[in-house]
């Protein structure tokens, strides 16, 4: 039976928090393309990957909702149709998998570049992963908190022996990922989770942009020291 | 890609050995500070001359070579993607 939902508020704030988060990891891809551009180097290369996949996931996620919220659906009406229409399956099967491929370059990188046909294998699978995954997709959802966690883990490593404010920055904002994604998890659970989810995607969001404007201005600022001293 | 990377990081060295020594360098030191061969860096050179990073003085029977504003620009753009590198863990 379906069961119509109006659009409140609610959906447009959560449409909204999609499309902050889609310019935000926008942000990061242009920036990550930009250097790589100047240094090709590899562990540069899969962050740009990594960061391509979370803007294209960010999109979709984006679509689906305006898809579903500009009248042409409403919620109820959404989960009877999900099965069933075409364009909705492919478009959530691509923004999970493209989120899931995303992290999965960052896991790359904290694994230290497994040999190619590993790296083939677990695309694979993860793209399986993504087309397969259900509405709720409890599998994507763990699949994420473990990649970030790992990645988590070796960012700790580094900030051990950096301590540098960008790597501090860096490392709330994937701690905030790990969170986001355990949190989406459970929201099956517990509705509420939802929320606490989207609130900690953006946050975690808004620290990779910190991180990135601290290593813009500080290497600003040393440009003009050096400039004044020759 | 190692080896385009290779090339950056040379031009990299030879911008800086020229920032260091107060924007304005003779080959000699250059030749030595980067090294190089001779036939190497005069390629190099050649480059950054026609990508406008570097300039050629010429004071009476010495040469120098100094760093244009692009070339400024180019050693705080490769210092901001090492940082950025180090900050994000890659």
């Amino acid at each position: 039976m379906l069961i119509p939902r109006t659009i409140t508020y609610i959906n447009t704030i959560d449409t909204s928090l999609k499309l902050v988060a889609l310019i935000l990891t926008a942000i990061m891809f242009w920036k990550a393309y930009r250097m790589y551009k100047l240094y090709r180097e590899q562990s540069l290369m899969y962050f740009t990957i990594a960061f391509f996949f979370f803007t294209v996931g960010n999109f979709f996620s984006f679509i689906i909702d305006v898809f579903i919220y500009t009248g042409i659906m409403t919620k109820g009406m959404l989960f009877e149709i999900f099965n069933l229409h075409p364009v909705v399956v492919l478009f959530l099967a691509i923004r999970l998998g493209s989120l899931l491929l995303g992290f999965l370059y960052l896991f790359f990188i904290a694994l230290g570049f497994p040999k190619r046909n590993v790296q083939v294998a677990i695309v694979l699978l993860t793209i399986i992963a993504g087309i397969t995954a259900d509405i709720k997709a409890l599998f994507f959802h763990l699949s994420v908190t473990v990649f970030t966690a790992f990645v988590l883990y070796d960012l700790y490593l580094k900030y051990k022996h950096g301590r540098k404010r960008a790597q501090m920055l860096y490392f709330m904002g994937m701690a905030g990922l790990y969170l986001a994604y355990a949190s989406y998890a459970l929201f099956l659970f517990f509705a509420p989770f939802y929320w606490i989810g989207h609130g900690l995607e953006i946050l975690s969001y808004l620290f990779f942009i910190a991180a990135l404007y601290a290593v813009i201005t500080k290497n600003e600022t040393k440009a003009r020291k050096t400039r004044n001293h020759t | 890609m190692k080896q385009k990377r290779e090339r950056l990081e040379i031009i990299h060295d030879i911008l800086t050995v020229i920032m260091r020594n107060k924007n304005k360098v003779k080959p000699t030191h250059l030749l030595y500070k980067s090294n190089l061969s001779h036939k190497m860096m005069k390629e190099y050179l050649t480059y950054l001359i026609d990508k406008s990073f570097i300039d050629e003085i010429n004071e009476g029977k010495n040469t120098f070579y100094s760093l244009t504003e692009q070339g400024f620009q180019y050693l705080d753009k490769y210092s901001t993607v090492l940082d950025f590198m180090e900050s994000f863990g890659l």
